[in-house]
């Protein structure tokens, strides 16, 4: 396996981000080897937060924990520096791992068309999808027969705070499927009961 | 020079450091009233003389009468830096960098390894992190035309270790208004010590990582129940167990951090994270 000594690539200057970037350029050099890349940190004690998050927590933002975890090892490090790699690495690779689900997100929002300008400016907060049983009217009797009618068509509402479509029975269950093995987040009713004030009916 | 130039005096000892910066003649800095010194106020004074030597211009000390206080100011090696003369080079005596050294930061570790009981590899390990983390920060943003200033104590009585950084930059709160976050931009001192010190992931860098340095130093102190005061252009924040406090201090071109902690304070940490390594 490719092996980089730290202590000679650094030649004792292991502090500072800029010696960081030395070692992330050294392991990007190899990083498309067959072999994942070994760390050794022999006789060396790093104790800085900058030197692992430029080198190895720049690569964990980039590419998550599962590639990292493949990709490289470490050997002979302190442990005390061993504790805090991974402190750093986790740290970078939950940033990685939100910016991704953010990401696939929005393609999936996308597919099913909502436009690019909503989509450039929902802040990823409010999200709602489900199966439109509702519906509202300021008449009670109205707000049923809709409500009834919603039910029998079996569509989905997708709500994004600033923006709502209807969704067709099949589109609705296959987005809710492909937001479920995502791990997205969203509310399962409509946004607007948080704050509206007229009459509100559900189909049973 | 006030009777006590702790870290609770310091906004009198950035006073008295502006005065004297602000005097074009030779200044002698008075401190034979004064009964206790901080490695701030050290760092500050260091700092002040560096700044006035830049312009060539003398400064030097009246010594403390008391005795206590005299030989922590002869440890300290403030006449000789005053005189021009080389000190740091024993990790007792206020140091000026004008780079990150690394060899420091782990000879002060060593030392309290081989001279404090109690004090081993492992727990001296928070030791070295925060002063690299305080050094990066001096050397990737402070701007600082003097370097910086750094004292590392070990005070036998509270079985704590006092580390003082000080540098004449911009201030971390001048970095934050040139950075990315547009939010900061209109910020006070105090908000952006504040944000720059508990804000993971917070940086003046574009488009790169970073911003994990100041708020790994504040977590390792203060899990340590240990103190951090920063100072910083016009605020002072200083954050203890769990409290905060601010003050508003007479203008400081630069910053000046200190940390107190017991290096072998047992640490509750939940680790949130499964271990990549």
């Amino acid at each position: 396996m490719p092996r980089i000594q730290i202590a000679q690539l650094s030649h004792g200057s292991n502090v500072t981000r800029a010696d960081g970037a030395v070692l992330r350029t050294a392991i990007e050099q190899r990083w498309n080897d067959a072999e994942p890349v070994i760390l050794d940190f022999q006789a060396l004690r790093i104790a800085s937060v900058s030197f692992f998050d430029e080198s190895v927590g720049v690569l964990a933002k980039a590419h998550g924990r599962e590639v990292i975890a493949k990709r490289l090892r470490v050997e002979n490090i302190d442990s005390s520096d061993r504790k805090l790699l991974n402190e750093i690495v986790s740290s970078r690779a939950r940033e990685h791992e939100h910016a991704t689900s953010g990401d696939s997100l929005k393609v999936l929002l996308r597919e099913v068309g909502v436009p690019e300008d909503i989509l450039s400016t929902w802040d990823g907060t409010l999200l709602a999808l489900y199966q439109d049983h509702g519906a509202g009217s300021a008449s009670l009797e109205v707000a049923l027969r809709a409500a009834r009618e919603n039910a029998a068509r079996g569509d989905w509402a997708l709500d994004l705070g600033h923006y709502e479509t209807a969704l067709s029975r099949e589109v609705g269950q296959s987005l809710k499927e492909k937001f479920d093995r995502l791990g997205v987040t969203y509310q399962t009713r409509s946004l607007a009961y948080d704050w509206q004030d007229g009459q509100r009916a559900s189909a049973p | 020079m006030p009777e006590r130039a702790t870290v609770a005096e310091s906004d009198a000892v950035v006073r008295v450091c502006a005065r004297a910066e602000s005097h074009e003649g030779a200044v002698i800095l008075d401190l034979r009233n004064t009964t206790f010194l901080g490695p701030l106020a050290v760092a500050l004074l260091a700092s002040c003389v560096a700044l006035r030597a830049r312009d060539g211009r003398q400064t030097s000390f009246e010594f403390p009468r008391q005795a206590d206080p005299a030989r922590f100011f002869s440890e300290v090696g403030l006449s000789s830096f005053a005189a021009g003369d080389s000190t740091g080079a024993g990790t007792l005596e206020v140091r000026q960098m004008a780079t990150l050294d690394a060899s420091y930061t782990r000879a002060v570790t060593e030392m309290l390894v081989r001279g404090v009981p109690g004090i081993d590899e492992a727990n001296s390990y928070p030791i070295e992190l925060c002063l690299n983390e305080l050094l990066q920060n001096v050397f990737e943003w402070a701007e600082s035309a003097v370097g910086c200033f750094v004292l590392a104590r070990w005070y036998h009585k509270s079985r704590s270790v006092r580390v003082a950084v000080v540098d004449r930059g911009i201030g971390i709160p001048g970095a934050l208004r040139r950075g990315p976050v547009k939010r900061l931009h209109s910020a006070s001192d105090a908000e952006l010590i504040l944000e720059a010190v508990t804000t993971p992931r917070l940086t003046s860098r574009s488009n790169q990582v970073g911003g994990l340095g100041l708020k790994n130093v504040s977590e390792t102190v203060l899990q340590r129940r240990g103190r951090l005061t920063v100072l910083s252009l016009s605020a002072k924040l200083s954050w203890s167990d769990e409290n905060l406090e601010r003050a508003d201090v007479p203008r400081f071109g630069g910053t000046a951090i200190e940390l107190e902690f017991r290096p072998d304070a047992p640490v509750e940490r939940p680790y949130d994270y499964v271990p990549v390594f």
